[in-house]
Order: structure tokens, then sequence, then C-alpha cells
């Protein structure tokens, strides 16, 4: 079932998909001396995997280019099961950006300090590549969750509980990624132990997926 | 056969929100069409996401064929027929595209039923959602969600959008669908034209109470089903 989804969304994204291979293989064809050009495509890259973010979810109110939430979950599918496709979609759209930050630091080692300045000189490139994922992992549900959220304040009643749960929302975010751009700093907790970086994001990353998941099961 | 519902002291209260639905208790029997009618926010549509399982029962409880719809029993929604004015599909996609999407999901999706509405409803196939009319796309959703041959149908308000001729046809088909199958129909709606002839029972919410739910016959008593309008329009000024 999940290739049903897939399907649809490659058939929905193909021009996104064309313009990303093009603008890609050009700007390595003509800027691949300027380093500059992989700040560039890391950023092309991430807007690329946010844009389907709406659609992936469905639209709670009415939007002629977005499949409706009432819809899907209407369908005859396992509600649980249909986030999880939700997911795998999402990450889908995240392969550029996840396969642009595995080849990089080989081919270019001095660039993972151009785009991850924070990260240290010497960190071991197995536990690189499992943070970029978990990393990956708690963009793509704080992608999903933070639109949800809003969704929720906007039905609030009155003025003063929407502003502190906007309050609550932005600080939660702003909290988690100081306490993974904390854990990944050379000088503060990677210091003391290699794996930190990872346990920490790991477990950022799992409290956003479980809140994103209970927040899109209850978003109707 | 259609789906039983059977309500017990249901209360809704939007989490941190007001409360929309307030001690409900009615059963639905399996083979009634139901019109569930009231003011704007009434909670008609609240009633139908609650069937539906998109919401859990603040207090008492829901059951759809004795099961509770929010524990998602999904299986149980390959016999359920859901048409809102909230679904939209992507303007990209061709009638037949959302239609052929649509079908993956249900075992008993017939090809002989959909040619027959898409020819009654004048769908075609090749057309693009993006440049349809929101009445034309409510044409293909019908289509899509009655081919499936539903054993319950949720309706929550698309007949404003319709013309009179597709109006008309859907409430026909709806009752022939009724009378044929003995489907079940919940049907939410401000348009009031054509229910007495159509409709079995007739559900009057007022914020958030069941004001009425009785059979079109003794509601209507002895007045002719042409001033059906009128007793919904008297019962709804109403003082409580």
């Amino acid at each position: 079932m999940i290739f049903h989804f897939i399907k649809r969304d490659f058939i929905g994204h193909r021009l996104p998909w064309v313009i990303l291979i093009l603008f890609t293989f050009f700007s390595l064809l003509f800027f691949s001396y300027n380093h500059l050009i992989y700040m560039g495509l890391l950023y092309a890259y991430l807007l690329f995997a946010m844009t389907p973010m709406s659609e992936l979810t469905g639209a709670k109110w009415r939007s002629q280019h977005v499949m409706s939430r009432s819809y899907l979950l209407a369908l005859p599918v396992d509600r649980k099961k249909l986030f999880w496709y939700t997911q795998w979609r999402a990450l889908i759209f995240f392969i550029p950006l996840i396969a642009f930050a595995y080849i990089l630091p080989t081919f270019l080692p001095e660039a993972r300090r151009i785009y991850i300045n924070f990260v240290p000189r010497d960190f071991p490139i197995g536990i690189y590549h499992v943070l970029v994922l978990v990393i990956v992992v708690w963009m793509l549900n704080s992608m999903i969750s933070i639109p949800l959220s809003f969704e929720k304040v906007w039905t609030y009643p009155n003025q003063q509980k929407r502003i502190l749960a906007y309050v609550r929302m932005i600080g939660v975010f702003l909290f988690e990624l100081f306490m993974i751009i904390l854990s990944c700093s050379e000088t503060y907790l990677y210091a003391s132990r290699p794996a930190f970086p990872l346990l920490v994001t790991s477990l950022v990353a799992f409290f956003r997926f479980y809140f994103t998941r209970r927040g899109w099961l209850n978003s109707l | 056969m259609g789906l039983d519902i059977e309500i017990k002291n249901l209360n809704y209260q939007v989490p941190k929100g007001k409360q929309v639905l307030f001690d409900m208790n009615l059963n639905i029997a399996p083979g009634d069409f139901v019109a569930v009618l009231g003011e704007n926010g009434a909670g008609k549509t609240t009633l139908l996401d609650l069937i539906l399982g998109f919401r859990k029962p603040t207090q008492g409880s829901l059951k759809v064929k004795n099961e509770k719809p929010f524990q998602d029993n999904w299986q149980s929604r390959q016999e359920i027929a859901y048409l809102s004015e909230k679904v939209d599909i992507p303007g990209d996609w061709t009638a037949g595209e959302f239609l052929k999407f649509n079908e993956y999901f249900y075992t008993h999706y017939s090809h002989e039923i959909e040619a027959k509405y898409l020819k009654l409803f004048r769908v075609n196939r090749l057309d693009r959602l993006g440049n349809m009319s929101a009445g034309e796309i409510r044409r293909v959703q019908i289509v899509a969600a009655l081919s499936i041959e539903p054993k319950l149908i949720v309706v929550d308000e698309i007949t404003a959008v319709l013309d009179i001729v597709g109006r008309r046809h859907f409430m026909k088909l709806l009752r022939d669908l009724n009378r044929e199958t003995q489907c079940t129909i919940v049907l939410a709606t401000n348009i009031l034209e054509d229910l007495a002839n159509n409709v079995t029972h007739v559900m009057l919410l007022r914020k958030g109470l069941v004001r009425t739910f009785e059979p079109l016959s003794s509601f209507l008593g002895s007045a002719s089903p042409e001033m059906f309008s009128q007793k919904v329009a008297d019962l709804l000024e109403e003082n409580p």
C-alpha cells in the first residue's frame, strides 16, 4: 500500500524532481570550484524536502490543491499505519539531502565545516552518518507537528490561551534545537563522549516523533 | 443490509474549547435514511466526525456496528462511504486518476457501478480536477464513494454546491440505494428541498441538543410533505 502512495507522490512531483536534478547537475558542472555552491545545494535540498509536507499530512481545512486529511482518515487503512506511510513518504523527499550530507565529506572533507561548522573536526564518521539520519527524523517530524500544533491552537477560545500555546510550541522547538547544537558542539557536551550527540539527538527526535504521531492521529 | 448506529449519553467537548454535543441518546437502525438538520454550529458535522471516528467522545459512547469508531476498526470502513464538503483532491489530478487511487483501498469496488454513475453525473475521467467547479468535484467524489457498494453512507453538506439537476439525481440515487440495498444513510444538510420525499427519519439539532429524532411520518403528523421546510424552520426558531 505504501507504494500506492509513493507512486502518486512521484507522479505529482515529477517536475520538482527534474528541476532538482538539473539544478544539481549544472551547479556542479559550472560552480564546483566554489564552496558556496555546496551551501546553496544544501538549502535547495532542504527546501525541496519541506515543500510536499502539507500534501503528505493532508489539509484539515478546504484547499483545492491538497488532499484532505478527512479523506485520508476515512480510508479503510489502519490510521497508525497511515502515519508510518506518511513518515516514509516524507523521508523520500529527504533523500537528496541525506545523500548530499553523506557524500560530501568524502570528496570535500572541509565542506563538513561549511554547512555544520559546529561539528568537531574529528567527528567519528559512523556516528556522523547515523546522526544525519536522526536529525532528518527530527526535522521531518518538526515540519509535520508544528503546523498541526498551529491548527490546534487556532481553535482555542481565547487569546491568552493561544499566546501561551504559541510560546510553548516555539520554546519547545528552540529548546530541542539548542540541545542538538549543544550536544554536537566541540567545546561542550561532545568533548566528554563522542556518542553523546547521537544519544541526545535520538532522544529529542524520539519525543518529537511520539508527539507528532499523537497529534496527527487526533488532528480532526 | 445497512449498519446500525447506537448513541448513549454522548457528550463532546472540543479539547480546550466549547462543548458541542450534550447528552445525546438515540439509535439509528440498519436501513434508516436520517436527515440531520440544524442551524450552523448546532453540531451536525461534529456528530458525523464522531461516527467516522475522527473525534473521541468526551463522555458516553457511540457505536457503529457495535464497534467504537474512534478505536480505529479500519476494516469496517470498507463498508462506509464518506462524502463531505471538507474533502478535497489535488487539483492536478484527473477524475480518472482520483477514481483509480480511491479504488485501490476498497475490496468491493464495482467498475460497473462506477461506469453507471459516471454517466449519471456526467463525469469525464480525463477532466482535470483543478479545472472543475466545486459541484463537479463533488460529483467525482460521489462516483468514487458510492462505487464501493457501501452499507453506511455519511454525507456532510455536499448538496449545497450541486446544481438543481445534480442534487435531484443525488437525492434520488440515495433514496434508491436506501430502498434497494437497505444501506443506512446519515445526511447532514441545510438544503431541505427534496428531503421529505426521500428520508425516513428526521434529526433536529439545536445548540448541541437533539431537539427531535423521529420517523418522517410522525415528524410531519398531519402536515403534507410540502410543509416540511416550514415545520423545520418553525421548530428551529422556537424557544428551547
